[in-house]
């Protein structure tokens, strides 16, 4: 399984719309952790989903996120823990123990009726996941990162 | 602050979120307006990092306090949003100042933040004439599309978008959505063109445990996910044969089987379907089933190409613009006469689409100042007839009203009125524009076309 988490200063990113970066995870069945890496995330909102579907990310853990970003990852087949705070490595731990749903890291004003749980659908073609054609608007994005997603790039054309 | 403390009492009753930290950027004061608007208690937001009490997009990059407590100088009504708990996006504009002792000594900021949902709704109000949803256009013909799309999205039966690639028909169907009363439950979108025949029963159907190898749970379908809400069927020119019998099932019985399930399931969705393609013709052809096509034919919705309504590029342009601005925190100032000449002058078999990425190749290029020539791509320069490409924006504007009155002409087989009426125009509004932009009229005049 593949974790993504919005990090800033060591913490969860307050805000997913506009993080810059995310902590990539794998993690095997049994929760042990097998590798880590940084993903710099494009400035584009939706381009940072279509920039973890194509480095195959099954779950993104973040702070707050506006709806239609929620919807998006659903459509895109990544499940997402949403509107957690915290350092990133006891939110990592809290993950894996399955206590991520502790009040202790809710943000503020989450930690009533607040959703932060959010189902994943099928990966594939949803909600305007990427495709061919958005593939090329992604490529010819100024915000994006080439030489981190390069290899992204190509996955996702792998994936179409 | 004692409870009677006068400036206790003021920030209490005034409308502006107001809210202070310490060096460590931890929350040390904050006030009714601050939980109203964020949603968040006092309690909770008491000793937590600002950024996560306060969630607003310029946290991570441009912390208007950070600039102000290594500046000294305070920042009024800078614009940003925040997210609340519920996911909305709320538009604020926040102002912040330095806190000092007594002595002198900085201890921290003060932040005010004003909520302008309202005034950013009224804006809406103010120009959504020409907006729907995320589409914008001046044209007569979308204005007669943005005019019936509530009526449509209230009827809750099946439409038909038509349309060329990148003409903007998922954003048609998410303002269908939006404008009904499912707006409250889920939109879902499949693109039918991009998934094999046995992948797309299962992502639209879901699959029961054990249904195949790898199956080992039950996974929802896209069926399951709109329940309540509404799905989007993006290309449905492409679906098979096989699989257009199975799509009709459901749409005439209302329930479906999840691949390896023993029963069936029973579904509420609105459907909402697109294609690029001439359904009518492919029913004649054989390849698209007739059936099939009358229970998805119920009400269509035709989007016209750019180039069959150039006087909305410059509409499209400015919002466009605007977008990538906000997007990437530049403050282009517009486009040059001579690079708006370019475009109205292009055909754009890309549509909307390609509008966008040659906008994107512009940003990239340009810093500051307005889009020129020089900023878009080099293939789109050779596109441009020499008489627009020297004229000014008086010449252009009339070149871009001829191109469009002939257009219109031709579709209208030189039938006048029928023409002023597509365009939008009194009769003789359009003769005098003939007369005066010297256009050629048909020999026909269209009057005796069936």
């Amino acid at each position: 399984m593949r974790i993504a988490i919005s990090s800033w200063r060591e913490r969860v990113s307050p805000l997913f719309d506009v993080a810059a970066l995310a902590l990539i995870i794998d993690a095997a069945a049994d929760s042990r952790l097998q590798a880590r890496h940084d993903l710099r995330l494009p400035e584009d909102p939706l381009a940072k989903i279509d920039c973890l579907v194509g480095a195959r990310v099954d779950e993104l853990i973040c702070g707050a996120i506006s709806r239609p970003l929620q919807e998006r990852l659903a459509g895109c087949g990544i499940g997402l823990t949403a509107f957690i705070s915290g350092d990133i490595e006891d939110v990592l731990s809290a993950f894996r123990s399955g206590t991520i749903g502790d009040s202790a890291f809710a943000m503020p004003g989450c930690r009533g009726g607040c959703r932060r749980r959010f189902r994943a659908g099928s990966p594939g073609s949803g909600s305007g996941c990427p495709r061919r054609d958005n593939l090329v608007e992604l490529r010819s994005l100024a915000v994006l990162p080439e030489t981190v997603c390069a290899d992204v790039v190509e996955r996702m054309k792998e994936r179409i | 602050m004692a409870s009677d403390d006068p400036t206790r009492i003021i920030l209490e009753s005034i409308s502006d979120g107001v809210f202070t930290v310490d060096e460590e950027w931890r929350i040390t004061s904050f006030n009714r307006a601050a939980e109203e608007i964020t949603g968040v208690s006092r309690e909770e937001a008491i000793g937590r990092p600002c950024a996560e009490v306060f969630r607003a997009s310029m946290c991570e990059g441009e912390c208007a306090l950070r600039q102000t407590i290594e500046s000294g100088q305070p920042i009024i009504n800078h614009p940003a949003f925040i997210v609340d708990a519920d996911g909305q996006r709320i538009p604020i504009s926040v102002s912040t100042a330095l806190l000092r002792m007594d002595n002198g000594k900085v201890i921290g900021g003060a932040e005010t933040f004003r909520d302008l949902s309202v005034v950013e709704t009224l804006r809406q109000a103010a120009t959504g004439r020409y907006h729907l949803g995320d589409l914008v256009s001046h044209s007569a013909a979308m204005q007669r599309l943005f005019a019936i799309v509530p009526q449509v999205a209230m009827s809750d039966c099946t439409v038909l978008i038509l349309g060329e690639t990148g003409t903007g028909k998922e954003l048609l169907a998410r303002a269908i959505h939006a404008h009904s009363l499912r707006r409250d439950k889920p939109f879902v979108a499949v693109n039918c063109g991009a998934l094999p025949e046995n992948l797309l029963e299962s992502e639209l159907f879901g699959y029961k445990a054990g249904a195949f190898t790898g199956a080992d749970g039950d996974k929802p379908g896209r069926f399951a996910m709109a329940e309540g809400g509404t799905l989007f069927l993006d290309e449905i020119g492409e679906i098979s044969p096989a699989f257009q019998i199975r799509l009709l099932r459901v749409l005439q019985e209302k329930c479906y089987e999840p691949v390896g399930a023993t029963g069936s399931e029973h579904t509420n969705v609105r459907i909402l379907a697109a294609t690029h393609r001439d359904l009518g013709a492919m029913v004649r052809s054989g390849t698209f089933r007739e059936d099939l096509f009358y229970r998805i034919d119920v009400l269509r919705l035709d989007l016209p190409p750019l180039r069959q309504r150039k006087e909305d590029v410059p509409p499209l342009v400015e919002h466009i613009i605007a977008r990538f601005n906000r997007i990437q925190g530049k403050q282009l100032e517009g486009i040059t006469a001579d690079a708006m000449g370019v475009l109205m002058a292009h055909d754009f078999p890309g549509n909307v689409r390609e509008l966008e990425n040659i906008l994107e190749h512009a940003f990239v290029l340009c810093d500051s100042g307005r889009i020129d020539m020089r900023h878009l791509p080099r293939t789109l320069n050779g596109s441009s007839p020499s008489s627009i490409h020297a004229a000014g924006i008086a010449e252009t504007v009339m070149a871009v009203e001829a191109q469009t009155i002939e257009a219109s002409l031709r579709r209208n087989h030189g039938n006048r009125l029928a023409t002023a009426h597509e365009l939008g125009m009194h009769k003789s509004t359009l003769f005098r524009k003939i007369k005066r932009l010297s256009i050629r009229l048909p020999e026909r005049d269209g009057r005796s076309h069936s």
